[in-house]
């Protein structure tokens, strides 16, 4: 901009230069000495600084030229004062940083499109109907909202006719989850893997980085075995994708050939927990008892589909609730009863199968809220340094207002000034959170595997700066507006401390604000952190401590009925043969990872009230309990005898014995199911311990032993009690399942504390969090009423001196000052206390022992308050405190 | 330099158009061309042209070029007259003669009615 204005100053001025000597010379020709020439010439044109005066304002100010202007000045006023810069630059970097850290993964986990073509064109299947909607078993899932059932499956009938039919989808295809072992000559690996439709890939819209994808044929049952593996798969199971490609891997004793390798930045069709496996679904059988091509009343196929283009949604589903009526009649012809015909719903496919996250999202809605509350207290405060620079420019602006300026040029000016502020704040923070961003996902990626693609893009840049402009708009309006709304004469006159009074009630009632927000995090953060302390003193009625998990599946080896009893023993003696290991044992649930079953029972002489809960199973290898630490009150544990030879016996937790029997329940029997048919003799009753999750009441626990339940077992995780270290056995327990059968993979080692932790990981994440941010949102308003306060003292510096001059102490200034602080604290808190305690009621679901009004959380919190505010005004007070009266007196 | 009338407001710019329907010009020759034409009567301080031809250019009226003037070899910033500056020419000439004749009417009724 300066350069162009410079250039066409230079050719003005040759411009008239010419003007003078062509007319000189025309004056010359007349006759007249080049002297009176030139003299004339110059007469004729008139006064060329005047010209060139008149000549600018023709050409005006272009609104590039004046934002050019105001940036310069501002850069000019921060060099004058960088203090301020910095302290303003930083509140806003902190607070747009931690924003926008929470919205990347938010963005990576449920916004970021799938990398595919036309991903827009993506739709998943899901249908909604009545409770007699044909669909009996489920892979997906399934709610029932007011006798309205939705569902994401369906049975091989619906996708077959589907596929066939006209539709308005492109194309078509189904898939299903199942739990595999992948075993090659040297590795296992448990996964989850994907049955697919052999078009899956094309109807994706992606296609193998090395390789082929399925042939049409996959989807015969006669077809050679073929199968798809991931980038991070390959490697892991190959070294190399493509060495791969060609080779052969063992599923469920069957020999896959390695046909093709997925690209690297593909996860699948969940972002958030990429599918490492894809198998043809024509081999699903092979893999799950539950999924049957021959069974139209077994839904367990996901469908998604390409829209044509063209075509509306609306038309699609219209075509797809014929079809789905059509596969419901043929099934109601087939059972001759009415089944209700379920209607299509069509899901945005654009992002995946993610958008089905909601505890996820929410927990990530709720750290919005709370880096969004920082962020305005970071804008309260620039504010407040704003408001108080206004003051200190009071004179200058009071100036430029009586020498002409516009008070929208003002403002503008001003304005440019929070914009450069919120722009560099934007910036840094930006970067920030880039930091920021692979702190949080490290949180969150501890107890999920996430491989979320965190990379900063141009959204996530777009969110930052529109962010900084937000903010801008929220701390810089305000004072722009006040520091130009004074009386020029009489702020000179006042020697340029106009309006400073009521300039010190808004920074007041800013700070006000500030102490109210930061409340409702710190109440925030002492509910969480209390959750998570009640939480760790939860009794677990077992011990923990210096026990090894890992969890390991032979049926999905090819193991069932009495070589699966064998192998779990084989396993079991193996480990418990470790020198380190005191005694080893294993149950059908991981204790404390949020799994459950439950099955109703009958017992003669209890007559269950309605909607009566069932109780709780675990099916478990010998000793189970005394292993676990867990205390038989009556009779005995599960033992090796309890085998498939004798009569079924169980061990019950005392909440059951209490629940369904009156006395001594050793002895007496119950039934599974609602007929009392197969009894269960009652052998033993155990102290009650936890074993679902932590935050759940115990409920009544069955414990079954292994060797009479094959069918319940499947996936089982084997408790390994050492003498010392956990977690140093990890190897050797790898070594003793692999002596068994090296092709049985062991997973998800860890030690029961860890197990703990993890089953805990949003209570942590959640006090981890909200007290980090609260920690840096307290520091912010106690800059806020520090600078609010270091300012008072200024201004009254002369009044105080006067107070002293007649008697008072230093002591009572200080108090006046420090009192002045309480008063505002005592503010923010009638606005905080009640603002908290109804933010509090809505996080009630993830609080744990403690109630949402906590009487010794709030106590807590308005100490931590006023202590904050109390050392954030003593150094003002202090000052104040220790004025020479003389001095003061002279001030000004 | 008695008979020196005070140019009316956007008269000047007018002119300057009007001038310029002849070709290019420079600052120089407009401002000779125009005291020519009009037998000295308009007596123009050079001065005034300047800002009138920048308000000219900005508005989009005419457009300035650096050239090498033809009897002599120097540069001159030349005005050209650009497509909107002749409608401009059009409009304001047409309502100036109308303001002309409305003011002879009045004061000249009976040479008006000649017309």
């Amino acid at each position: 901009m300066d350069w162009l204005r410079k250039r066409r100053e230079t050719d003005l001025e040759r411009e008239l230069h010419d003007h003078l000597d062509l007319e000189a010379e025309e004056q010359q020709e007349n006759g007249l000495t080049p002297e009176a020439a030139r003299y004339g010439a110059r007469r004729a044109l008139g006064n060329t600084a005047l010209i060139q005066e008149d000549v600018r304002q023709a050409w005006g100010w272009t609104w590039l030229e004046r934002l050019g202007q105001d940036v310069r000045h501002v850069f000019r006023a921060i060099r004058r004062s960088p203090g301020f810069a910095i302290v303003a630059v930083l509140s806003l970097a902190i607070g747009i940083g931690a924003s926008t850290s929470v919205f990347t993964v938010f963005y990576a986990m449920f916004l970021r499109s799938l990398p595919v073509r036309d991903s827009q064109q993506l739709r998943i299947l899901n249908w909604a109907g009545g409770e007699n909607v044909p669909a009996h078993s489920f892979s997906g899932y399934m709610t029932e909202v007011n006798g309205i059932r939705t569902g994401g499956s369906f049975s091989w009938d619906a996708l077959q006719a589907i596929q066939k039919g006209h539709t308005g989808f492109s194309s078509v295809a189904g898939f299903s989850q199942v739990g595999t072992n992948v075993v090659t000559k040297t590795q296992a690996w448990q996964t989850a893997a994907q049955l697919v439709s052999a078009n899956f890939l094309d109807v994706l819209g992606t296609q193998p980085a090395v390789g082929r994808t399925f042939t049409a044929d996959a989807d015969s049952p006669a077809a050679p075995p073929t199968v798809l593996l991931s980038w991070r798969m390959a490697q892991r199971l190959f070294g190399s994708e493509r060495s791969a490609v060609g080779s052969s891997v063992i599923i469920q004793q069957v020999s896959y050939t390695v046909i093709g390798v997925l690209p690297p930045d593909f996860p699948g069709l969940r972002q958030t927990e990429p599918t490492d496996v894809y198998l043809p679904l024509a081999r699903a059988h092979e893999l799950s008892d539950f999924y049957r091509f021959d069974k139209p009343d077994t839904w367990w196929i996901q469908i998604v589909g390409r829209v044509a283009p063209g075509k509306r949604d609306r038309e699609v589903r219209a075509a797809l609730d014929v079809i789905l009526a059509q596969v419901a009649a043929a099934y109601g012809a087939q059972v001759k009863k009415p089944v209700d015909t379920p209607k299509s719903v069509l899901l945005d496919g654009r992002t995946g199968l993610d958008i089905l996250n909601t505890d996820m999202s929410r927990s990530l809605v709720a750290l919005f809220a709370m880096v969004g509350l920082m962020l305005l207290v970071a804008c309260a405060n620039v504010a407040n340094l704003l408001l108080a620079r206004g003051g200190a420019r009071a004179r200058e602006l009071a100036v430029r207002l009586s020498l002409g300026a516009g008070r929208m040029r003002i403002v503008r000016h001003l304005f440019t000034e929070s914009l450069v502020l919120a722009l560099a704040g934007g910036l840094l923070g930006f970067l920030l959170a880039r930091l920021g961003t692979v702190l949080l996902a490290g949180l969150l990626m501890e107890a999920y595997e996430w491989a979320l693609d965190l990379k900063p893009d141009a959204t996530v840049m777009a969110f930052a700066m529109g962010l900084s402009l937000v903010t801008a708009l929220l701390f810089g309006v305000l004072p722009a507006w006040r520091s130009t709304g004074v009386h020029p004469a009489a702020c000179l006159r006042q020697g340029g401390t106009g309006a400073g009074s009521l300039r010190q009630r808004l920074a007041k009632s800013l700070v006000v604000v500030q102490i109210a927000l930061a409340f409702v995090l710190v109440f925030g953060a002492g509910l969480f952190a209390r959750t998570l302390a009640n939480l760790g003193n939860v009794s677990l009625g077992f011990r923990p401590d210096k026990l090894l998990l890992f969890s390991v599946d032979p049926s999905r080896s090819g193991y069932k009925e009495q070589r699966l009893v064998d192998v779990y023993r084989r396993i079991r003696d193996g480990l418990a043969a470790i020198p380190g290991v005191r005694s080893a044992t294993f149950s059908s649930i991981p204790p404390l990872a949020g799994w459950m079953s439950s099955q109703s029972i009958t017992v003669p002489g209890y007559t269950p009230p309605p909607k009566d809960r069932s109780p709780l199973y675990v099916v478990a290898g010998d000793q189970f309990l005394t292993i676990m630490g867990t205390p038989i009150l009556l009779g005995r544990d599960l033992s090796a005898s309890d085998d498939e030879g004798s009569a079924k016996v169980a061990v019950v937790n005392q909440t059951l014995a209490k629940k369904y029997f009156t006395g001594n329940p050793v002895g007496r029997e119950f039934a599974f199911g609602d007929k009392f048919t197969k009894p269960v003799r009652i052998v033993g009753v155990s102290a009650d311990a936890k074993i679902h999750d932590i935050r759940s009441k115990i409920e009544p626990t069955i414990y079954l032993s292994y060797a009479q339940y094959p069918s319940r077992l499947g996936l089982v995780t084997f408790e390994v009690r050492a003498a010392g270290d956990a977690l140093s056995l990890s190897n050797a327990v790898r070594h003793a399942v692999a002596a068994v059968d090296v092709t049985l993979p062991v997973a998800q080692i860890r030690t029961q504390r860890e197990q703990i932790d993890r089953n805990l990981f949003r209570e942590r994440t959640f006090a981890f969090l909200s007290s980090f941010f609260s920690a840096i949102t307290l520091v912010l308003a106690c800059i806020g009423i520090y600078g609010v306060f270091a300012y008072a003292v200024a201004r009254r510096t002369s009044e105080f001196g006067v107070r002293m001059a007649v008697g008072a102490t230093g002591a009572q200034v200080g108090w006046l000052v420090l009192r002045g602080a309480l008063v505002l604290v005592a503010l923010g808190m009638a606005i905080g206390v009640p603002a908290a305690l109804a933010v509090a009621t809505l996080v009630r679901a993830g609080l744990f022992g403690v109630e949402p009004a906590d009487p010794a959380t709030i106590a807590a919190a308005v100490v931590a308050m006023v202590v904050a505010a109390g050392v954030a005004a003593w150094m003002p007070a202090r000052r104040a405190a220790r004025l020479d009266p003389v001095v003061a007196l002279r001030y000004e | 330099m008695a008979k020196r009338l005070d140019l009316l407001q956007g008269t000047l710019d007018m002119l300057i158009l009007r001038t310029l329907l002849f070709g290019p010009a420079h600052g120089h020759e407009i401002a000779k061309h125009i005291q020519r034409t009009t037998d000295d009567v308009l007596q123009l301080e050079h001065g005034s042209l300047y800002p009138a031809l920048h308000r000219l250019e900005r508005r989009g009226w005419v457009v300035a070029k650096w050239q090498t003037a033809k009897d002599r070899n120097r540069q001159f910033k030349y005005y050209r007259l650009r497509p909107a500056g002749r409608r401009q020419l059009v409009a304001e000439g047409s309502r100036w003669k109308q303001l002309a004749r409305a003011i002879t009417r009045v004061m000249w009724p009976a040479e008006g009615e000649g017309d």
